[in-house]
């Protein structure tokens, strides 16, 4: 049987309002039990991304991608300056967008010119059941 | 002749005898003969609200003689401001089953002792003191 | 001739007498009184409340779905009503899923409605909602499956 694990979170709601009783004006009694909720399994992640330089200090990104029904083959890319995800806002280079097609590789987009910042990328794409997937984190690559 | 009028004399002083004693033995009856008393205790514990608990109560004769329990009543004071007796419901015993204590011995009456569900938080864990009463009469 | 039937007559009378006598003393008798005094303790604490959730039957949760029903039922053994006054639900994630980084900060329960009270000896229906909330920009996929346990606490 699997064990519980040890990194749960409060997530209750206590109500605000107590009955008009006091504290004293009946006996009381406490109680506790538990039940469980299943999470969706979701599709396999399949989205991959890798980076390489560009023509004019751009740098592109491919990769694989999930396609209909399963996937919204909508792929989002997240050029950052930091390796820090989610990125901060303030350090997002560029954010590129691409379609997955049936191809090899399924997806290409590219960036405009970044003067030669540093970047690392993550590439996401919707699945139909409303998991979103993230690759891998590619990077370090210099425009 | 005379034989009879001896017997007809003896007759008539043990009659005296007989009835004197009669006399006596009456003007004693239902009466607090010293030195016949009794003991009675009894606790009950876990009570909770609306929960009828045993209540043992035990007789102890001290008395060379036994005795038959006629009646036996509890009361109760207050355990505390927020407890008064009055959430006590407390059974009573008339005589019924017979209970008999036998001489310089002990018996038990069940009764039964509630607490009213209207009790507060504030009486658990209290004590509430007990009162017995009891009569008992001379049993052959 | 006399003395003969006399002597019968009179032994009868003096026992009938004596007995008479005797039965009635024998009602004579005194009684007692008795006194003494003892203790009635109430209890420290009651049966504790049984908290059952009824078999998940809504959506399994995807991030940033919608939220999903749950409930369930409060039993109480005691012999006397129990108000709620205080209901409360805690997450746990399972823990392959759990060391996978599936976070049960991610989880939350928007609305738990308990019963006003428990009647002595019964028991009273409770629902609530769960949802798997959406960390944009945060990979979620370890939470892919995931058994989410709500641990219950009512008083």
């Amino acid at each position: 049987m699997i064990g519980r694990t040890a990194a749960a979170a409060l997530a209750g709601v206590a109500l605000a309002a107590v009955a008009t009783n006091p504290a004293s004006a009946y006996w009381r009694a406490t109680g506790s039990g538990s039940g469980t909720v299943t999470t969706s399994t979701g599709a396999t992640k399949v989205i991959t991304v890798a980076l390489s330089s560009g023509t004019g200090r751009s740098i592109k990104a491919t990769g694989a991608a999930g396609l209909s029904p399963t996937y919204n083959p909508a792929v989002t890319v997240t050029l950052c300056k930091v390796n820090s995800w989610p990125c901060p806002a303030a350090s997002v280079a560029a954010t590129l967008t691409a379609t997955a097609t049936a191809g090899t590789p399924s997806y290409t987009a590219s960036s405009g010119n970044l003067n030669g910042v540093t970047v690392w990328g993550q590439a996401s794409q919707l699945e139909t059941s409303g998991w979103r997937d993230y690759s891998t984190i590619a990077g370090p690559i210099t425009g | 002749m005379r034989r009879y009028v001896i017997t007809a004399a003896v007759v008539l002083l043990v009659a005296i005898g007989v009835l004197s004693g009669r006399h006596m033995a009456l003007s004693l009856s239902a009466s607090q003969a010293p030195g016949h008393s009794f003991r009675i205790s009894g606790t009950a514990a876990g009570l909770m609200p609306g929960k009828a608990v045993p209540l043992t109560v035990t007789v102890t004769n001290p008395d060379a003689q036994p005795i038959r329990v006629t009646s036996t009543t509890v009361t109760a004071q207050a355990a505390g401001r927020d407890c008064p007796s009055s959430l006590l419901a407390i059974t009573s015993f008339t005589g019924t089953p017979q209970t008999i204590v036998p001489a310089r011995g002990h018996a038990d009456i069940h009764l039964s002792i509630t607490l009213s569900v209207q009790a507060s938080d504030a009486c658990r864990r209290v004590s509430f003191p007990l009162s017995f009463t009891g009569r008992a009469e001379q049993w052959q | 001739m006399n003395l003969n039937i006399r002597k019968p007559l009179i032994t009868t009378a003096i026992a009938g007498g004596i007995v008479a006598v005797s039965a009635t003393a024998a009602f004579a008798f005194w009684t007692a009184t008795g006194t003494g005094s003892g203790t009635a303790t109430t209890a420290d604490s009651s049966t504790d409340l049984t908290i059952t959730q009824n078999a998940f039957n809504g959506s399994a949760l995807v991030p940033g779905g919608a939220a999903q029903a749950v409930s369930g039922t409060i039993a109480n053994a005691n012999t006397f009503a129990v108000p709620i006054t205080s209901f409360v639900a805690s997450v746990a994630v399972d823990s392959t899923h759990a060391q996978a980084g599936c976070s049960a900060a991610w989880y939350s329960v928007p609305t738990l409605t308990p019963p006003a009270s428990v009647p002595a000896g019964g028991s009273a229906n409770f629902s609530g909602t769960v949802k798997l909330n959406d960390t944009v920009g945060t990979n979620q996929d370890a939470c892919k499956g995931a058994t989410v346990t709500l641990t219950y606490t009512a008083s």
